[in-house]
């Protein structure tokens, strides 16, 4: 049961290390281009939309992983 | 034109996709792949000079697949990964990945590794070797250490006797980094203590007396290039602290300014003093130091490095339209001497050979020309009989004494400068100051 709680962690951590990634970039990118790339900005916001609720279910899982 | 990188994206996350094709875009042509074979198949249709490759994709550590394939294709690869395990690092390194991002990172990161890769292909050794004129092989290790700091943010901390290069490798630093960054050049020693504050962090209009209108500092002014300071070991203790701050924090207050200032500058400094035996001294602040020390580089003086001492000779030679010729025993007596001015001084020397009307340079040429730079330095004219009349350690104050006024004089009444120039403690300068002033008394009582 340990082991697999140690190895359900090492997952979710890489998981939401990526999630977080994936918005950085996302918002790194929407900050720049905004004014000048709408198009670009209509195509990932809600790509990004997505990521954040996937990110809160990452972290309720991370904190409460027997649930 | 500079050719557009050929740039492999393996990532299945679409959002991190689009958001890192969007960037690689403005340096490379991208081809995407969302799994390890497409990976796979697109390196069997296409060239690639670099890859970014996340390591989960269709099922966990497919991604180092990838890697081996790249490795056999010389490629240069890019893991991008969320996993921070020790032994995943070090499998993707084995497998011949050339950079490790974990992520999550910024676009930061993934400028740097881009730059990095670019100036892989650049023989800047080569370039510095040439540069310096330099077959020393403890010259060119050190040069190694340049090499490896040029494209980096660490400070770099320049250190040797003057007249080795010092400013000259800031310099050549600035060119090689792009000659459109800014580059602000401070001698910490020209400056009087008092100003060299506001110099540095500028000041608000009305901060002090004749601060008549807002002035940015020279710290500002670096942001996005490099700010070089040199003579470094002048710096007051009190400003040592404050530019400790602004180094590690890269914001700091202008002089009557309440607002803070962000600056990002690379700095290096230089020095011709040994910053250890100041630290002992309490004229240096070790952290300060630390701060500076990112990567050190010594540069030999010439007399170390005797056997370049000839390619140095025939660079200088050849700078001027106007040719000479040196003879062979014109050269080993140059090769003999101890150039305590170092390249500056055989740049000089050279210089002044070249103006004479001879077109063939003798020994006996260099000969004359190097004793006057030795007799002119080290040997007043003097009188033995007055010396004995007053004893040596009179006639060695009276001597100091003169040299210290006389540099005084020339620098204006610049302490600092003339610590510097006669390479001087503070302790040593007081001591002297102290028997001028025992004599100025003395002279006024005697009148």
């Amino acid at each position: 049961m340990t082991k697999l709680n140690d190895q359900l962690t090492i997952d979710l951590t890489h998981d939401i290390n990526s999630t977080l990634s994936a918005l950085m970039s996302a918002l790194e990118l929407m900050n720049e281009e905004w004014r000048t790339n709408p198009e670009l900005v209509d195509k990932i916001l809600p790509l990004t939309s997505q990521k954040f609720d996937l990110l809160k279910e990452q972290l309720i899982l991370y904190r409460n992983p027997k649930n | 034109m500079k050719q557009k990188i050929r740039i492999l994206l393996v990532e299945d996350d679409l959002l991190s996709r689009l958001s890192l094709k969007s960037r690689l875009e403005s340096v490379g042509m991208v081809n995407e792949a969302q799994s390890a074979q497409e990976a796979l198949d697109a390196l069997k249709s296409s060239d690639y000079d670099m890859a970014f490759v996340d390591l989960d994709l269709e099922s966990q550590l497919a991604g180092l697949k990838v890697l081996e394939a790249l490795k056999s294709k010389s490629i240069h690869s890019v893991v991008l990964s969320g996993r921070e395990d020790d032994a995943v690092i070090e499998e993707a390194y084995r497998l011949g990945c050339n950079d490790y991002l974990s992520k999550p990172f910024s676009k930061d990161s993934i400028e740097a590794v881009i730059k990095k890769y670019q100036h892989s292909n650049v023989d800047l050794l080569g370039k510095l070797k040439e540069a310096l004129l330099t077959n020393d092989d403890e010259l060119k290790s050190q040069l190694k250490t340049i090499e490896q700091a040029v494209f980096g943010n660490h400070p770099i901390l320049l250190t040797g006797e003057s007249g080795t290069g010092k400013t000259f490798l800031a310099k050549y630093i600035h060119e090689l980094i792009g000659v459109n960054r800014p580059f602000i050049h401070l001698n910490c020693a020209e400056i009087s203590e008092n100003l060299l504050e506001s110099e540095l962090f500028g000041h608000e209009k009305g901060a002090f007396t004749g601060a008549v209108k807002t002035k940015k500092g020279l710290m500002e002014l670096a942001s996005g290039g490099i700010l070089f300071l040199d003579e470094i070991a002048t710096l007051p203790v009190n400003l040592q602290k404050k530019l400790l701050k602004a180094i590690e924090e890269k914001t700091f207050y202008p002089v009557g300014s309440e607002k803070s200032v962000t600056s990002d500058f690379r700095l290096i400094s230089a020095t011709c003093e040994d910053l250890k035996s100041k630290i002992k001294a309490g004229e240096f602040r070790e952290d300060f130091l630390y701060r500076l020390e990112g990567f050190n580089v010594y540069l030999k003086s010439l007399r170390e490095r005797k056997s370049d001492i000839d390619n140095l000779i025939n660079f200088f030679l050849k700078k001027n339209k106007r040719r000479i010729v040196l003879s062979k025993d014109a050269r080993a007596a140059m090769a003999s001497y101890s150039w305590p001015g170092n390249i500056r001084e055989l740049q000089k020397v050279i210089e002044v050979l070249r103006s004479s009307d001879k077109g063939i340079i003798e020994e006996s040429d260099v000969l004359s020309l190097l004793q006057n730079a030795i007799s002119s330095t080290t040997l007043e004219e003097f009188n033995l009989d007055h010396i004995k009349a007053i004893g040596l350690p009179a006639y060695l104050e009276k001597i100091e004494t003169q040299i210290l006024e006389k540099t005084l004089n020339e620098n204006q009444g610049k302490v600092r400068k003339t610590l510097v120039d006669l390479k001087l403690s503070n302790n040593s300068f007081y001591r002297i100051m102290t028997n001028v002033k025992a004599k100025g008394v003395n002279h006024d009582k005697a009148q």
